[in-house]
């Protein structure tokens, strides 16, 4: 099954995810390549914030979507998107597989020279300028308290709204916000002028 | 200032890439991986010897755990947040084909199954087991507990922790079938035929073989 001009893709009707994930828990692989069309991006670009390599990006990205086949029919998903659930695989991975394996801090100390070969268009000074500016940002983030972390990792790191990363806390929507407000002052502190706004 | 980068457009070479080579060859036939909790167990006990239990068994690559530390410790490496990641060890073990397999991982207080693909253990099934000490749960007139269950269109494989004297455990199905199970370390695996029906309770029923020759009968699930 490839990505490109797959004729399964086209037959495939217009599905939201939770019709997607059953249809993948019941061994759809089409199915489940197809939420991996919709999500491949932003687990990417999420896999690139939570590890300041595009490279370890790639793994991560690649190792998110493997570990969501594995749990497909162990959970409902309870979202309308698989996004928030995917990227809490994302964090735990980064977290502990990669951190586990040595790579995660070696990513997290070094600035990604070689990361960003492929990137052809970007200028590598401001490349690894913005590689560095990540590098802080994630070391400072890796100090908080683990539920402003994760808080700060899904709406901040991931742009999630704060409804969504609520539902896949289990936690009110008003406690994640209370929490960012605190992971933004801790930040603060911890930043120094640097600073840590929502994307979008 | 904001210091998190802006999103990139994700190249459509990378992306297919990424399916093509790193995630499609590596996803394995899929099952559903646990029954509805609604699903209830009418069990059966069964006196069945260890050595009876096993020739028996159906499939052929059924053994009980031994040298097989490689594996727990990818089970342990593929799941994230495993507790105490040094704590555990083989039990049961059983396998389904060549490609496919289970094996029955514990510690001191609780048990977990792992899937193995092609010779690698991949997960815990469920995701790592929660703190609750479940060996210290079970009695002599309870001397095992369910786990969890792999589910497929018509059979089913159940997971199990058994008491250390639990030499033999078999389930027997409404149709009075006897499906033997691999019982080894306080852990154990049975195939049944008789596939779980998420909507109504189970008519399965377990039979335990202590090492003394008596039989303890109760429902799998409690």
């Amino acid at each position: 099954m490839r990505l490109v001009d797959p004729p399964e893709w086209d037959d495939l009707p217009p599905s939201d995810d939770q019709t997607l994930w059953e249809q993948a828990a019941r061994g759809d692989k089409a199915a489940f390549g197809e939420l991996y069309r919709r999500h491949a991006e932003a687990v990417w670009n999420y896999a690139y914030r939570l590890t300041g390599s595009w490279a370890t990006a790639e793994d991560l990205t690649s190792n998110t979507f493997l570990a969501a086949w594995r749990k497909l029919g162990e959970m409902t998903l309870v979202n309308a998107s698989a996004r928030p659930w995917l990227y809490t695989v994302a964090s735990n991975l980064a977290r502990h597989e990669y951190r586990r394996a040595g790579r995660f801090s070696r990513v997290l100390s070094r600035v990604p020279l070689n990361d960003t070969t492929r990137d052809h268009a970007e200028d590598v000074a401001a490349q690894i300028d913005a590689d560095r500016r990540l590098k802080t940002v994630l070391d400072a983030v890796a100090k908080l308290p683990k539920g402003e972390r994760q808080a700060v990792e899904l709406c901040l790191l991931g742009e999630l709204p704060t409804a969504e990363a609520a539902e896949v806390l289990g936690i009110a929507e008003v406690s994640v916000r209370a929490r960012v407000s605190r992971a933004r002052s801790r930040l603060r502190g911890l930043l120094g002028g640097m600073g840590l706004e929502e994307g979008r | 200032m904001n210091d998190i980068p802006e999103r990139r457009e994700m190249p459509e070479a990378l992306r297919e890439r990424l399916w093509a080579e790193d995630i499609e060859p590596q996803l394995a036939p899929r099952h559903r991986m646990r029954a509805p909790l609604a699903v209830a167990a009418s069990v059966v006990v069964l006196a069945v010897l260890v050595a009876i239990g096993l020739t028996q068994l159906r499939g052929n690559d059924t053994n009980v755990a031994s040298g097989q530390s490689q594996l727990v410790k990818e089970c342990v490496r593929s799941t994230p947040n495993m507790p105490d990641p040094t704590s555990w060890r083989a039990g049961a073990r059983y396998d389904l084909n060549s490609q496919l397999g289970f094996l029955v991982i514990r510690n001191s207080r609780t048990a977990a199954a792992c899937v193995i693909e092609n010779g690698k253990g991949t997960g815990v099934i469920g995701g790592p087991p929660d703190s609750t000490d479940r060996y210290a749960q079970l009695t002599p007139e309870r001397p095992f507990d369910y786990l969890t269950s792999m589910n497929y269109p018509k059979e089913s494989v159940h997971f199990g922790i058994a008491t250390g004297d639990v030499i033999g455990l078999s389930l027997v199905g409404p149709d009075n079938s006897v499906s033997p199970g691999v019982v080894a370390d306080g852990t154990f695996i049975v195939r049944d035929t008789i596939g779980e029906n998420s909507g109504q309770p189970t008519t399965n029923y377990v039979r335990a073989t202590l090492a003394n020759g008596k039989t303890v009968q109760g429902p799998l699930r409690k």
